[in-house]
């Protein structure tokens, strides 16, 4: 079974050492390669939390542990952040009417430039954990409207009716969607964003 | 027992050699190069104006830029070594890169400081990203191993090499890798796709469609053809899951890249995510045979 070194030369080698050893070289970093970008995106798996912290780290410093899920498991619906900031005095009296805004900014009309789909993606980032929206939203908001002392933010989503449904039905697709409000923070513009954990 | 496991072992070494060493097709990572760049200087032209993303007035302070990452995917190191104030520039050094790439003005280390520069403004701001940067930047660092300016240069005038026909072993196993990384790619989109209800009885495509902030026009009266959207959401999984096997079996890769030509043609025009078909087109080319790209581009130049 054993292999002499003559014969495997002979099959490995066909253009000198050097050729076979940069192809030997090459082959061993193909096999972690591929094995790298087969079990990143699915870290979470057996496989990749067994994986050791450097092929992580490589993995990593690639961008190859990319979750590769375009519009699943399942497409999102409408969603946005709504908010509104109060300009009070201590006595809590308005000293000017309050803001109001959405994000992204267009709320959800047919929007398709490159600025506002970065708005959209970065509002669907944020909203995946809450302690984003304390961390980054609130005192980005609260910088934006200097003066400002509090700040409401909810998240808002308009439901698409499903398939059969929107078929079946007469009504207009608006009046079929449901309006959810998920969260409802305020937060104080002059308190400490930094004591947050993400 | 010995010789058949000689003969065993040479034949797979053959076939490895031959798959990821061996690779023609100088020009399919030429157009690839072409296509895959063109796409990038717009995209980032276009991003010019929204610099502030990468700012310091940007949502995402510096301080926080890898710390939003989950722990497990967090890179070990800020690709980002430039300051926020230098933001533009670094920006507009970048757009100017990726021109004389399009134009094959370029080699490796230029190629791979352009990646550089690409990877650091994507972990600058993970959180506005899109498919199309995580893609093009993934396509950027393997096309820069490669000789992807030997062929259709804008300027060719000061070559003093001969002009390469065939891929060096480096070139080769990048192009190889490319492949791979695609149809892992496509195969994993499919597979998530499964796990959702929404995809398994054949409406997702609705919820995307009648999504107002998904889509560039109106497809609600899609709601009446509803088979439509059932054949739409399968046809998506199918042509997924099926792309890693069927790009691989000559008799069924043009229909297959046909099919995914039509699956990101309507992608880009329906939903405004032009620039992302584009980047995964760009690597159609290199599933195309290289002596039928090489008659291909001769019929263009008119020869």
């Amino acid at each position: 079974m054993i292999i002499s070194s003559k014969d495997f030369a002979s099959s490995f080698i066909k253009s000198g050492f050097w050729a076979s050893l940069w192809k030997g070289v090459l082959s061993l970093w193909i096999i972690f390669h591929v094995f790298l970008i087969l079990v990143l995106p699915n870290s979470s798996s057996y496989l990749g939390r067994i994986l050791p912290w450097w092929a992580v780290s490589y993995g990593n410093s690639l961008s190859l542990h990319s979750n590769w899920n375009f519009f699943s498991p399942d497409p999102a619906h409408s969603m946005y952040f709504h908010y509104k900031v109060f300009f009070q005095d201590q006595n809590q009296t308005d000293l000017q009417e309050p803001v109001e805004g959405y994000l992204p900014s267009y709320k959800i009309d047919r929007e398709m430039s490159l600025r506002h789909r970065r708005e959209l993606y970065e509002m669907r980032f944020m909203v995946l954990k809450t302690q984003r929206i304390q961390k980054f939203i609130a005192p980005w908001l609260c910088k934006k409207y200097p003066g400002a002392t509090l700040l409401q933010v909810e998240h808002e989503i308009e439901t698409i009716a499903p398939l059969d449904v929107a078929a079946f039905e007469k009504a207009s697709l608006q009046e079929l969607s449901h309006k959810i409000e998920f969260v409802n923070y305020s937060f104080d513009c002059q308190g400490n964003f930094d004591d947050v954990e993400i | 027992m010995t010789s058949k496991f000689k003969l065993h072992w040479r034949n797979v070494w053959e076939v490895w050699d031959k798959f990821w060493f061996q690779k023609e097709g100088v020009l399919n990572l030429a157009w690839m190069r072409i296509f895959l760049a063109g796409t990038m200087c717009y995209t980032y032209f276009w991003r010019t104006f929204n610099i502030s993303y990468f700012q310091e007035g940007s949502m995402l302070p510096r301080e926080y830029a890898l710390k939003i990452y989950p722990e497990f995917t967090r890179p070990p190191f800020f690709w980002c070594f430039w300051p926020d104030s230098w933001a533009l520039g670094v920006h507009v050094l970048f757009v100017g890169l990726l021109l004389l790439i399009c134009l094959g003005i370029a080699n490796r280390p230029l190629m791979l400081a352009t990646w550089v520069l690409h990877i650091g403004f994507i972990q600058r701001n993970y959180s506005v990203l899109f498919g199309a940067d995580v893609i093009s930047c993934l396509l950027l660092f393997y096309l820069s191993w490669t000789q992807c300016c030997e062929r259709l240069r804008f300027f060719s005038g000061i070559r003093i090499t001969p002009r390469k026909e065939t891929l060096d072993i480096l070139s080769s196993v990048f192009y190889r890798m490319i492949q791979i990384q695609m149809v892992i790619i496509y195969a994993y989109t499919g597979f998530e796709k499964l796990k959702g209800a929404t995809w398994w009885d054949g409406t997702a495509l609705w919820t995307v469609l009648a999504n107002p902030q998904m889509t560039a026009f109106d497809m609600t009266w899609l709601r009446h053809f509803g088979i439509l959207i059932l054949a739409g959401s399968f046809i998506a999984i199918i042509f997924e899951i099926y792309f890693p096997v069927m790009v691989f079996i000559p008799r069924m890769k043009l229909f297959w890249l046909g099919l995914g030509i039509i699956f990101h043609g309507i992608i880009g025009a329906l939903m405004g995510l032009m620039t992302f078909s584009l980047v995964m087109l760009s690597t159609y080319f290199l599933f195309l045979d290289s002596q039928e790209i090489s008659r291909w581009s001769a019929r263009l130049r008119g020869h």
